[in-house]
């Protein structure tokens, strides 16, 4: 399970375990990145300059998952740990009752560099890390969602938009190839901060990014043969607030090029998508 | 299943396994000359076994044949 065969010879001051568990933190992605991604960058970040003294290996689940990539920083030199995660702040973690979250930052040199002994900074003060929410990340994805990838030229098309609260549900049909963003005032903005579908029947759909915080892409094959598709998305609470079934479209060529772009983009951005 | 501590540990001591361990699972005491792990608390997470400086831990069903006795020698600290 070792991320590289050597031991250090000397006590090393920092350990690095990263949860690589392809059943939960490993498979899913924070900010464009997953476990290997963040192991292989941890790896970079320590360098040979303090590859003595940090060590870096991978593990199982190693419990507190926040549906992205899950690394604890211990300090041996101190006896203090840091669980780093796609949360910030506070939650209770089975067995090991109520933690305290740091988002893990874009730039993992910090990481290393926050926690020896030279250079620490108080484990309490590492939360004020926290950056927004990626939307960045998510107009690139639904966009792509909308208008297809280079080597798929064809959207999502034909889908059904679902809304809910906890007193109703509305079921929108809409086409993905409409989207459009645009700023806080309604005017269009290839950068802004709201994604609108014109829906079948001249009706819009508004979707605010920043409140979406997770998004996932689900396949499946049906009781009757037929496969189906959706996108849904949650938000800070974990609540699913916006999602997008696939209809079938009329023109039956388009269909299997759908069906290779949903699973690329399944393929680039990993199932569960953290933002 | 649950992960053992075997030979190499003994007079050594380091407690790397100690420190990553998430669920605290990893014991001893001054008059033990080993750390052992409560089977019954272990989350098989395998963080300890790649920081051991002494390649004392392994998955129980990996225990190398000449450290076999360990498990139980691991079992049995926590049936007392
Ligand atoms: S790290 Fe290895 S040597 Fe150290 S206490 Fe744990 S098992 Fe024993
Ligand atoms: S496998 Fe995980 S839970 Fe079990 S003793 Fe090792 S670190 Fe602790």
């Amino acid at each position: 399970m070792s991320a590289s065969d050597t031991r250090p010879a000397a006590r090393p001051d920092v350990n690095i375990v990263v949860c690589t568990d392809e059943s939960g933190c490993g498979r899913w992605y924070h900010r464009g990145r997953n476990a290997d991604t963040i192991l292989s960058q941890l790896n970079d970040a320590v360098g040979d300059d303090t590859a003595e003294r940090v060590q870096v290996t991978t593990a199982g689940c190693i419990l507190g998952c926040t549906y992205g990539p899950r690394f604890d920083v211990v300090r041996r030199w101190s006896d203090e740990k840091a669980l780093y995660g796609s949360i910030c702040g506070e939650a209770t973690v089975t067995r090991r009752g109520r933690v305290n979250f740091v988002p893990i930052p874009d730039h993992l040199e910090q990481v290393v560099k926050d926690h020896l002994p030279e250079s620490a900074q108080p484990i309490a003060e590492l939360n004020a890390q926290d950056g927004p929410p990626d939307i960045d990340l998510l107009r690139s994805l639904l966009l792509d969602c909308s208008a297809g990838m280079a080597d798929h030229p064809i959207g999502l098309g034909e889908a059904v938009v679902m809304v809910h609260n906890a007193a109703a549900t509305v079921s929108i049909p809409a086409t993905l190839d409409d989207m459009q963003f645009v700023d806080g005032s309604g005017n269009p903005d290839t950068g802004g901060g709201i994604a609108v579908l014109t829906t079948d029947g001249d009706g819009r759909v508004a979707l605010q990014l920043s409140r979406v915080r997770r998004l996932e892409f689900i396949h499946r094959v049906l009781g009757n043969g037929m496969p189906s598709y959706a996108i849904w998305m949650g938000d800070d609470q974990l609540e699913t607030v916006y999602r997008i079934y696939l209809r079938r479209s009329e023109n039956a060529a388009a269909n299997p090029k759908r069906h290779q772009l949903f699973m690329t983009l399944t393929e680039k951005y990993g199932s569960t998508v953290t933002f | 299943m649950t992960y053992i501590i075997t030979e190499p540990c003994v007079g050594v001591k380091d407690a790397a396994c100690v420190d990553v361990c998430p669920v605290d699972c990893i014991y001893t005491t001054d008059d033990d000359d080993m750390f052992f792990i409560s089977p019954d608390e272990c989350i098989d997470c395998a963080a300890c076994e790649p920081v051991c400086p002494v390649t004392a831990i392994f998955a129980e069903e990996a225990v190398p044949a000449m450290y076999e006795e360990y498990i139980k020698i691991n079992y049995d600290y926590f049936d007392k």
